[in-house]
């Protein structure tokens, strides 16, 4: 997490720490709890096993759409590149499904799935961040080194050694990247989703504080939800990064 | 010429860009175990016969006859090595293709032979650009071909970097008998490499001359009379290739 936790962060962060503390000094906690009442509702949530269980259950969500969403995104964009008919076809599709607002699709999913736990989320998810991997593996495909295959083809490479060894090792840092961005909105998407529609996962617990003006456990949810954010892009991520870029000049 | 004595022969070759000509009416042929060099100024149209000779490209129309059996390598003008494999690796991938014998042993000597030894398991941004194109040239080798095609290897190269190369193809090509299809601009380059030169007029004109250097490569000099008088010559042909532009003289005195 080295790119994350310079001096001016922490200096921020202390200064963020005292005006919210000095902010709820002055305020019911209903308007801005304490730190220390968060901590009080943070502590709280994770004894109860709510903590882990909603988590898990949000995660899982998460995991199971995303990966869907990166499967689909890779597909789609491979056969985009490959036949201009279908790129001539879908691409403006994938444009507006892009840029059609989250809230209009978690609309359409209550109506057409109910309030389901699992299907409203993974929905949302996998419509929300489809595109975004879409986008980057495409763009990555448009701009690789075509000199490369055709030196590769002069050698009489086979065409699987040329996708896993070309093609692959070219599309990794889009890729990367794609999912580094796709992962941000899958995150909030299911989130999202869960507070509109679920009766499960942690949109759901934020939802249940927000209607019962438990303003302490809505912070401490939302601690946990960029903690976990913060570990994925600047941990998870940063790890990955470093791999696939090892061969690069810096 | 026969036909067993023939790796390689390009008869009325045409090709265009569009309206550009670029290709006319080309013939020439390479024989087995020779180094043979095309020589001609930029934008003669060089580095598209490289292409159509050694089939990455196709021509507009003309006859190619090649045995299909050989083994072709290729050494790219700027060098496509795979940014994610070290040194060795990209010699790797292309001998895997081939199932070759004692693989690994030709790649050290190769190694050994280009002063790269060391390099072998460094990524092609950790080497310098002369190195670079000695990792390039030896990949060739490394898939024990019977024909190189070389499009302007050493354009980019320090005096000294270009000598050892030099050399080295010299020594590989002696003791393999790999043919050689060389393209450069370096008039002197082909006079020393080259048992026979083509010369590629500009303006799709064809070739405008065959030269043959008799002289065993290793003692060749550019001062030796013959050979100097071979370069005059070139330098000839170059300078008429270049268009005339003695008439401007008045233009630019006016406008200067």
């Amino acid at each position: 997490m080295k790119n994350f936790i310079t001096k001016p962060f922490w200096i921020l962060l202390i200064i963020i720490f005292l005006i919210w503390e000095r902010g709820a000094a002055g305020l019911n906690s209903l308007i801005l709890p304490s730190i220390g009442e968060t901590y009080q509702a943070l502590k709280e949530i994770a004894v109860s096993g709510i903590l882990v269980e909603s988590f898990l259950i949000t995660f899982r969500r998460t995991v199971i759409a995303y990966g869907l969403a990166v499967i689909a995104g890779m597909i789609l964009a491979l056969l985009l590149h490959r036949f201009s008919l279908l790129e001539r076809t879908f691409r403006p599709l994938i444009t507006i499904i892009q840029s059609t607002p989250p809230v209009i699709w978690v609309s359409l999913a209550v109506v057409w799935f109910g309030v389901a736990d699992d299907l409203t989320p993974i929905f949302l998810i996998f419509i929300v961040s489809m595109p975004v991997i879409f986008v980057n593996i495409y763009q990555g495909l448009e701009e690789m080194n075509t000199d490369l295959i055709e030196m590769a083809r002069a050698y009489s490479t086979p065409r699987f050694r040329i996708l896993k060894e070309i093609y692959l090792p070219s599309l990794l840092p889009a890729l990367v990247s794609a999912l580094s961005v796709a992962f941000a909105f899958a995150w909030k998407s299911s989130v999202f989703a869960e507070f509109i529609a679920s009766s499960s996962g942690i949109g759901y617990q934020l939802s249940r504080a927000n209607s019962m003006l438990a303003t302490d456990r809505l912070f401490a949810w939302t601690i946990i939800l960029i903690l976990f954010m913060l570990f994925v892009e600047y941990y998870l991520l940063e790890k990955l990064k470093e791999h696939v870029s090892r061969w690069k000049n810096d | 010429m026969t036909e067993a004595n023939r790796i390689l022969e390009l008869k009325n070759i045409n090709k265009s860009f569009q309206s550009l000509k670029v290709l006319q009416d080309l013939n020439l042929e390479i024989k087995k175990g020779e180094i043979c060099c095309l020589l001609g100024p930029s934008g003669s149209g060089k580095t598209t016969l490289f292409r159509i000779a050694s089939g990455l490209e196709k021509a507009d129309s003309g006859q190619i006859i090649k045995n299909n059996k050989l083994r072709f390598a290729y050494v790219f003008q700027s060098p496509r090595l795979l940014p994610w494999k070290t040194a060795a690796e990209n010699l790797i991938f292309v001998q895997e293709n081939y199932g070759l014998e004692k693989e690994a042993e030709l790649r050290n000597l190769l190694f050994e032979l280009s002063g790269l030894a060391q390099f072998k398991n460094a990524y092609p941004h950790e080497l310098s650009g002369g190195m670079q194109e000695r990792l390039e040239l030896i990949r060739a080798f490394a898939v024990k071909p019977d024909l190189v095609f070389l499009d302007e290897p050493f354009k980019s190269l320090d005096m000294k970097t270009r000598v050892n190369l030099r050399k080295l193809i010299s020594v590989i090509q002696a003791e393999t008998g790999i043919t050689i299809f060389l393209i450069t601009h370096d008039p002197e380059e082909a006079l020393l490499l080259a048992d026979r030169i083509y010369i590629l007029a500009a303006e799709a004109e064809g070739i405008k001359k065959e030269i043959k250097v008799e002289q065993p490569r290793d003692s060749r000099k550019i001062a030796d009379p013959e050979l100097y008088q071979e370069l005059e010559n070139i330098m000839e042909i170059f300078t008429n290739l270049v268009s005339d532009i003695e008439y401007v003289r008045e233009d630019i005195r006016k406008l200067f």
